[in-house]
């Protein structure tokens, strides 16, 4: 119970990297448990959260939806590439928060508190979906950029100016980019480089070797980098003169 | 030694690509960190290459961050409003049955 307090109240990257390796894992079944504990009305998440009601500094759970809800859903679609999928993490990881709203500390905003268990919840999600099918090695192909080591097809410099770069546009197009990637190589690049979880527990999450956890994220990548080029940078004179 | 010297002077761009995407992630040798700084010197696709990894990698991290309401031009990045209602009820719910 104490480490799954301590992994839900602080920003969840920095947690990771300070906690145990299973500590991943050890947070969903304890966020389970605390579900379980307040349907059998009388566990402890129950009792805790009942004392803690005013002293949380957490705004009215009825408003999370209209205060979260979108920017939430934004989070999941973007790793778990469903809308049905997001929204059932969305939920779990809203009344997740609302038997947890007692280890709400006030040292992170709310919204960051609630992604933070979001974030664990698609990573539970995403492994029972990979348990559910067949166990299988995810090959990640054999597509290359390279014959005999040497460009197949030089990169052509990306002009451009750099505030446009930080634009809402700019990351949109790399939003769509990052949902466009085939699965498991989505899962992986999201998991391993946008969350930073440990290479260990991805490959655990996602069943996969180290090497090929690698090579995923590698093509991703690359992946992303000729679909920026090709959504963003040749369509660059259009979208000025548009 | 002589084999280091051998790697790092005849690293191809396809090694190279692949060590700038190993560099996010994990810190690379001595040799790597040559081998890929010298073959950037001369390879100009690569030296292309690694800018444009350099301003993905900062957009992913603006991605990483990025924890903002979504704008109205935001196609699918909004819950619907169906969504909205049973996710509301869902929480009524557990909340109620808390009490």
């Amino acid at each position: 119970m104490e480490k799954y307090r301590r992994l839900l109240v602080g920003t969840s990257r920095r947690v990771q990297s300070e906690a145990e390796p299973d500590a991943v894992s050890g947070a969903h079944t304890d966020i389970r448990k605390t579900n379980r504990g307040s349907s059998d009305d009388g566990g402890p998440a129950t009792r805790d959260a009942a004392v803690s009601r005013h002293s949380s500094g957490l705004s009215d759970p009825s408003q999370w939806v209209e205060l979260h809800g979108d920017a939430m859903y934004r989070f999941a679609m973007l790793r778990i590439g469903s809308a049905e999928l997001a929204e059932e993490a969305v939920q779990e990881a809203l009344l997740a928060a609302l038997s947890a709203r007692s280890s709400f500390d006030g040292r992170s905003a709310e919204r960051t508190w609630l992604i933070g268990i979001l974030r664990f919840k698609l990573i539970d999600l995403l492994r029972k979906r990979r348990k559910d099918k067949q166990r299988h090695v995810a090959d990640p192909g054999n597509e290359s950029l390279f014959n005999e080591g040497s460009w197949i097809q030089r990169p052509t410099a990306w002009t451009t100016v750099d505030s446009k770069l930080e634009s809402e546009d700019f990351q949109r197009v790399l939003r769509e980019c990052v949902e466009a990637l085939p699965s498991p190589m989505r899962e992986a690049f999201c998991l391993r480089v946008l969350d930073e979880i440990p290479s260990d527990e991805v490959c655990k999450c996602l069943d996969v070797s180290p090497t090929n956890l690698w090579t995923l994220v590698h093509r991703a990548k690359q992946r992303l980098r000729s679909c920026l080029t090709r959504k963003w940078f040749d369509n660059e004179d259009d979208r000025t003169t548009a | 030694m002589l084999s280091k010297l051998r790697y790092i002077l005849t690293l191809r761009c396809e090694e190279a690509d692949r060590l700038r995407s190993r560099q996010a992630l994990e810190p690379l040798s001595l040799a790597e960190r040559l081998a890929m700084a010298m073959h950037q010197l001369v390879c100009k696709s690569c030296r292309i290459a690694a800018k444009q990894i350099r301003i993905l990698d900062q957009a992913i991290s603006r991605l990483r961050d990025d924890a903002a309401p979504p704008t109205a031009a935001d196609a699918g990045g909004a819950l619907s409003g169906d969504a909205r209602q049973r996710l509301s009820q869902a929480l009524r719910d557990a909340e109620n049955s808390q009490e």
